[in-house]
């Protein structure tokens, strides 16, 4: 299944399908790591359910909605 | 041989720790990513070769976001002038794969590599151990392990550095990640580049050749300003080339397979050279997160630990203040006795020295104490974890979390609060950050709470209402700090959505070496401060109290027909409708170069009136002549809580805006702001009946 990285819940784990690539800030997600095919972990969620934490290539980083709605993430039967 | 090297690596990796390590240096070195903002330079001697070494701040790419990421790009590819004969890339073992990939960014810029691998002992308690021989076989780039005893660590990257700056240069074993064709057109735009006597690396420039429209217009923004200072007498002859470059045609793979390619080849790395003991293990910091990041549970502990803070600042100071001020009477009392056959000296070392300098001193407890948190807190990796908690609760004022170390920063003092600012990408942010930063109480306004609290709250309300005076007095400019930074981002320049993205270190225990640094560089600087600039002014404030000589005058006539009281007489209409005497507004205006000024100032004022034979502290002095009713010793504690009375921050803000204007602006809406806010105190606080 492919879901929105904003739309996983908690604990869940998946794999990284596509990043958008825009902006600047875009290209920085993706070099710190958010590429195709690399393993994501949601650990956390802000008190307003907006940053949240994830879990990716064995570090944890905090993202906004704005950025994690444009990451799509392949769930299920593999993860 | 004379060596420059440059340390490199993501933000947080440990570059500073291991600079400090190597060159003897003690730079500021915290558990939070981009505390250091600019390249520090550090020496050491390895037999007949000195070492000049580069601290740079961390970036996670060479294709700068920021500013401040630019230092790095610009010196690894020599377009300061300087240009570094070896690099020392610093691996934070942590994050290996991530690390990495800046590592393959910085094997291409043709420079003598060698990798230093950090926090191995936490990788390895987390379950995660690093075979050195296979990562530096399989990289082709020599790691070392910086965990050991320091001296022997010490010698072991001496040594790799002397040789790698007398070996031959010889080709990167790195792949190609760019593709044939990319390659050359890489190479075609730095021929373009050089021609204008610019460089850059192929990272930044394939970002520029292959981005989408809005990625190339915002890095040639970036370089908008960058060139012009980089470059003061061809900078716009670089930005044309520049352009030149982003106008081309899209190219075969583009950036982002360019990304994929690098992490391809690292997984295949890493995956040969480390090995997970237990793949699930759950980490202390995970364990940890789990309460202090709870929805509930993480923001009562974040107001918890700032209330306890600021608590603390008040309640343990106020013991070790009466230690002091009993010190600094005996002192006058012993100046006094010796000088007494001297008059006018005897005034000036009396009154002027010890009564306006040393009334300053009172507060060196504070200081420190607040200091041994601030190091607590930045050394624990709790910021990134306050960040995160604040994100969405500031992200309305057009701020972002981004923006807490620099406002956390700014309760010790503004400067580095602002300088701290520099890790925010969105230039809006940024100068919204910088313009409200000095709001924040900062630890120059504690000794003016302290005094006034102590003089006229504490003896008519008790312990418990001036410590929570205390606590609203330090909190009262930081609550301001979102509504003036909404104003000044949505009225005066334009807003834009401002980026997010922070990493959140491994939790750790901050060592006692670590605390005590902290603590002595702040108490050090305090004690500069009051020798210097508070000790100076003491003197010409104390002289203008003192003359003209009025024929045997009363000590308060004296005072009053003196070129000082005839300042505060001036201005003393202005604050008449706080009720202030002309004694406070002399202590106004004397503090407009720095706020302990009125400490100071106040301190000779009453010195002057006293006899010989009292010596009690200030604030005794201040509540036996009842200078101020709680409603205007509140108004005026509000006033010193927000007006901008120190010169040194308003230099800091046009350095770091490049603007004259700035430091303008954030004076006049402070000192409006201060005054609005003060009368409005006064007139609530006295129509409840406390005027
Ligand atoms: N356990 C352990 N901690 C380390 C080591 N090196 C650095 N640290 C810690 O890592 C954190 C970051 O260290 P810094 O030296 O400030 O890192 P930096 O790379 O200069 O960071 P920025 O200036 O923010 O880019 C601090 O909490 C250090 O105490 C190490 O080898 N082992
Ligand atoms: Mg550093």
């Amino acid at each position: 299944m492919q879901v929105k990285l904003s739309d996983m819940k908690l604990g869940e784990t998946g794999t990284i399908r596509s990043v958008k690539t825009e902006n600047l800030h875009d290209m920085r997600i993706l070099e710190m790591g958010f590429v195709q095919g690399e393993k994501i972990t949601v650990t956390g969620f802000a008190p307003l359910g907006d940053p949240m934490e994830v879990r990716i290539l064995d570090y944890s980083v905090s993202l906004r909605k704005s950025d994690s709605e444009n990451i799509l993430i392949q769930t299920g039967q593999q993860a | 041989m004379n060596i420059t090297v440059a340390l490199t690596g993501n933000p947080n990796a440990g570059k500073t720790s291991l600079f400090n390590m190597l060159s003897g240096s003690r730079e500021r070195v915290a558990n939070y990513p981009g505390i250091t903002v600019e390249k520090k330079i550090g020496h050491a001697q390895w037999n007949d070769n000195s070492l000049s070494f580069y601290d740079l701040p961390g970036t996670y790419s060479l294709s700068a976001v920021s500013a401040e990421e630019m230092v790095t790009s610009d010196f690894l590819t020599g377009r300061t002038g300087v240009s570094a004969d070896v690099i020392l890339f610093v691996t934070d073992s942590l994050a290996l794969s991530r690390n990495l990939y800046l590592l393959t960014q910085v094997a291409e810029s043709g420079k003598a590599v060698i990798a230093v691998l950090t926090k191995t002992r936490e990788a390895r308690a987390n379950g995660k151990q690093i075979d050195l021989q296979k990562l530096s076989g399989l990289s082709g780039i020599s790691f070392i392990d910086s965990a050991g005893r320091p001296p022997k660590v010490r010698e072991q990257i001496f040594t790799a550095i002397v040789n790698a700056a007398k070996q031959e240069k010889k080709q990167s074993s790195a792949p190609d990640f760019y593709g044939k064709e990319d390659a050359a057109a890489i190479a075609k735009a730095q021929d373009t580049l050089q021609a204008t006597g610019t460089t850059m690396h192929p990272a930044e420039i394939f970002m520029l050749l292959s981005g989408e429209p809005q990625t190339k217009k915002e890095i040639l923004e970036l370089w908008h300003n960058h060139a012009g200072l980089l470059y003061p007498e061809k900078g716009e002859e670089v930005l044309s080339a520049l352009e030149k470059i982003a106008a081309q045609k899209a190219s075969q793979n583009g950036y982002a397979e360019s990304v994929r390619r690098r992490y391809a080849w690292i997984d295949s790395i890493v995956e040969q050279s480390v090995t997970l003991d237990k793949p699930n293990k759950k980490t202390l910091t995970s364990k940890m997160d789990k309460i202090l990041m709870s929805r509930i549970l993480g923001p009562v502990i974040f107001f918890g630990v700032f209330t306890v803070l600021f608590e603390a600042i008040y309640t343990w100071s106020t013991p070790l203040m009466g230690i002091i001020e009993s010190g600094i009477a005996l002192l006058q009392q012993g100046a006094s006795a010796l000088l007494s056959r001297l008059p006018m000296f005897h005034d000036l070392v009396v009154d002027g020295i010890i009564g306006g300098a040393g009334s300053v001193l009172v507060f060196l407890p504070q200081i420190i104490i607040l200091f041994a948190f601030i190091a607590v807190l930045e050394e624990s990796g709790y910021l990134s974890r306050a960040s995160y908690l604040t994100d969405k609760f500031v992200s309305w004022s057009g701020l972002s979390g981004k923006s807490f170390v620099p406002m956390l920063s700014g309760f010790a003092c503004s400067i580095p609060g602002i300088m701290a600012a520099r890790t925010i990408p969105n230039r809006t942010a940024r100068i919204a950050t910088i313009l409200t930063v000095p709001l924040v109480s900062c630890a120059s306004r504690l000794p003016v709470y302290m005094l006034f609290i102590s003089a006229f709250i504490q003896p008519v309300y008790g312990n418990a209402a001036a410590a929570l005076t205390f606590l609203l007095m330090n909190s009262l400019g930081a609550l301001l700090t979102l509504p003036v930074a909404w104003i000044i981002g949505k009225k005066f320049l334009q807003p834009s959505p401002t980026p997010f993205l922070l990493e959140m270190p491994e939790y750790r225990i901050p060592t006692l070496s670590s605390v005590y640094d902290r603590m002595a560089e702040a108490g050090w600087d305090f004690l500069k401060r009051a020798g210097t600039i508070i000790f100076i002014f003491s003197i010409i404030i104390w002289a203008l109290s003192y003359f003209p000589r009025a024929q045997n005058a009363t000590a308060a006539y004296q005072l009053e027909q003196s070129y000082l009281g005839q300042a505060g007489k001036f201005v003393q209409p202005l604050f008449s409708p706080m009720n202030f005497d002309w004694k406070t507004t002399i202590g106004i205006v004397a503090a407009f170069p720095a706020r302990e000024l009125l400490v100071s100032t106040l301190g000779i004022l009453y010195e002057s009136e006293a006899t010989a034979d009292e010596f009690s502290s200030l604030s005794g002095k201040l509540a036996a002549e009842k200078s101020h009713s709680p409603a205007s010793a509140m108004a005026l504690i509000v006033f010193f809580a927000l007006s901008a009375q120190c010169m040194a921050t308003l230099v800091t803000v046009r350095q770091e805006t490049g603007s004259l204007r700035y430091a303008f602006a954030l004076f006049f809406y402070m000192t409006a702001l201060a005054w609005l806010l003060s009368w409005l105190t006064y007139v609530t606080l006295s129509s409840a009946g406390l005027g």
